[in-house]
């Protein structure tokens, strides 16, 4: 069942009145639990094309349905609320709040959620800590609960900011060159884990330029130019 | 909980706000309690005369109370012949708090160091507040010389002694009573120029007025006059010193309205400066409040694209910027009065009251909204990718 779907999506860009295309007439429809790589060399387009689906960037042109529904006319909270509940992202330079300890930086997300709960629905702190700590222990990391992410390794920071993109069960994850930070041995051990994310039935979007963090993926996508085309589909 | 956890994660620039804010708060209490004092001050004379009232003392003061039957007559006399002035609405007499004085700090004969006791209604208790207090402390020795109300002449006739103590201190004072002075009686200490007062206090049955130490009381009788509307108050003053002299008397004569403007006069300068430089250091801590704050939100770009990605609405980023900034007004306003509060102790001159803390936090309040405002509603119209990927822009 199609999760995404793209329909002629056109983003661009105007300075000093001359248009610059990021993407170009983009067509893609993805299915819920896929796991897909968006490829391209730098400044093709790839990474505006993840934003665009993460609700972080808007299109120009285009339609963009989020399980059937046009996410062009949500209002700002509504789109915060997709973020929080529906998405995790992964970046590549982690992009965890260095004043916040593991646990902070893991409960955030959780205290943005209760924004769209009701009072009785909110998660409450001691269940919080179940969530946080049940993370933790699933990348291996539960001693480090109290630490600030500048204690940690790269890698250990890459897993702290994986969890955090789980904690409040969304069904897609986009990871924007997740491995680009980390030495090989740390990122085949990071692809390994969204590798056991996307076997949970997660929907994993995937920016890299890396064919061997491609080749985790069962679908392959390239944008160059601003252009897609699928490279692999299983 | 978000905005003092992140207050705590930020010390330094918290601090640095708070530092800024507590200065600002402070100048502006400063520079509000010299006007409130004024203010209040001028207030409070236009509210017990109104400003065409003139005021008379003559020689005659210094008997107080041992006129002869011929003096007494001569007073009568000018006062009836002023009363019949057409010019004059009405008149009354009024006792300055007078007490005799060979000291230096005499002006006009006139001790300005009059304090004013406001004694329970068992006559036991000082009803503390810190000019009672101040007030007996000044005197070293066991028995202080005070002036009482006239209707507890009965039970405190001229050289009574008694033991009177602070309500919440556990001293016992003697006193002795050295003279009887009117109810309702103004008195009008530390004159504006020469008779009337910076601190005009009221009698009534329950006050006590301490006498300095060791000298006698005495009372003049000065007229009070009120004149209509339409007739000018300067011309009046030259035709009075005319009749006085008609009298064989001297005086003086002074009009309210010119005390007042005199003392506005006589104030401006000081006031103007000392509240140009509580402005001067408001501004400066508000430039650099407002520097330090934007900075801050400026370094946090990157952060605030973080929050956005895991689903902060614009609304929890702004509760954010603005939540920090009003957490930190908070107690800095409050360290800032305090300050201020606790100067005004030492400084008769400075008034911090109700309106002084209400306006100056009123101020700091809307100066604090706008400058973590303003930029917070720049941030949120950024698209979370702008912030995300150029954060440090």
């Amino acid at each position: 069942m199609s999760i995404i779907e793209i329909k002629n999506l056109t983003k661009e860009y105007i300075y000093d009145k001359s248009v610059t295309y990021a993407l170009k007439n983009v067509n893609i429809s993805i299915n819920e639990g896929e796991m897909v790589a968006i490829m391209g060399p730098s400044g093709a387009g790839k990474t505006t094309l993840l934003n665009i689906l993460g609700c972080l960037d808007k299109q120009s042109n285009g339609n963009y349905l989020l399980d059937g529904r046009d996410i062009k006319d949500l209002k700002k909270r509504q789109l915060a609320q997709i973020r929080n509940e529906k998405f995790g992202f992964v970046f590549q330079q982690f992009a965890l709040i260095p004043e916040y300890t593991v646990f902070e930086n893991l409960e955030l997300p959780i205290l943005y959620g209760n924004n769209f709960k009701t009072i009785n629905e909110r998660i409450r702190k001691k269940t919080r800590l179940e969530i946080i700590k049940k993370g933790l222990m699933d990348v291996g990391l539960s001693e480090h609960l109290h630490k600030k992410p500048s204690q940690l390794s790269g890698g250990q920071q890459q897993r702290i900011a994986i969890v955090r993109a789980l904690v409040t069960n969304p069904s897609i994850i986009y990871a924007d060159e997740p491995t680009g930070a980390l030495d090989q041995k740390t990122g085949t051990e990071i692809m390994e884990l969204l590798k056991g994310v996307n076997k949970q039935g997660k929907t994993i979007i995937i920016v890299t330029h890396d064919l061997k963090v491609a080749s985790y993926c069962e679908r392959i996508v390239n944008v160059i130019d601003g252009e897609l085309t699928e490279l692999k589909n299983k | 909980m978000m905005i003092i956890k992140s207050h705590m994660k930020q010390k330094n620039k918290s601090i640095l706000i708070l530092i800024q804010l507590f200065i600002a708060s402070f100048s502006i209490c400063i520079g509000l309690g010299l006007l409130e004092f004024n203010i209040s001050h001028i207030t409070q004379v236009k509210s017990i005369f109104s400003l065409n009232t003139l005021y008379m003392t003559t020689n005659m003061d210094s008997l107080g109370g041992n006129l002869s039957k011929d003096q007494k007559m001569i007073i009568e006399n000018l006062y009836k012949y002023i009363k019949n002035d057409n010019r004059v609405a009405s008149i009354g007499s009024y006792d300055t708090g007078y007490v005799t004085s060979d000291t230096s700090d005499r002006r006009d004969g006139l001790y300005k160091n009059v304090k004013v006791l406001a004694i329970d209604s068992d006559l036991i208790n000082v009803i503390n507040n810190s000019k009672s207090i101040e007030a007996i402390k000044d005197y070293k020795s066991n028995s202080i010389p005070v002036l009482v109300g006239k209707n507890v002449e009965n039970i405190m006739p001229i050289g009574t002694t008694k033991v009177i103590k602070l309500n919440n201190v556990n001293k016992e004072y003697s006193i002795i009573v050295k003279g009887i002075i009117k109810n309702n009686t103004f008195f009008l200490t530390n004159s504006f120029s020469s008779d009337i007062s910076d601190n005009i206090e009221r009698t009534d049955d329950k006050i006590i007025v301490i006498l300095p130490k060791s000298e006698p009381s005495l009372f003049g009788n000065n007229l009070l006059i009120n004149l209509k509307n339409n007739f000018a108050e300067d011309s009046f003053k030259t035709d009075l010193s005319k009749v006085l002299n008609q009298y064989n008397m001297t005086g003086s004569v002074h009009i309210i309205n010119h005390e007042v403007n005199q003392y506005i006069e006589r104030n401006k300068i000081p006031i103007i400066a000392s509240v140009g430089v509580s402005l001067i250091l408001l501004m400066l801590s508000s430039f650099g409040l407002i520097g330090v704050i934007l900075s801050s939100i400026i370094r946090r770009k990157t952060e605030f694209g973080i929050r956005y990605s895991i689903g902060a609405t614009p609304k929890n980023i702004m509760q954010l910027i603005v939540g920090e900034i009003l957490f930190l007004f908070l107690v800095g306003n409050f360290l800032g009065i305090m300050l201020a509060l606790i100067i005004s102790l030492f400084i008769s001159a400075i008034k911090i009251g109700l309106i002084t803390i209400f306006i100056s936090t009123l101020i700091m309040l809307i100066f604090c909204v706008l400058s973590s405002l303003i930029p917070a509603i720049k941030i949120i119209r950024i698209e979370p990718v702008k912030l995300i990927n150029k954060g440090s822009d």
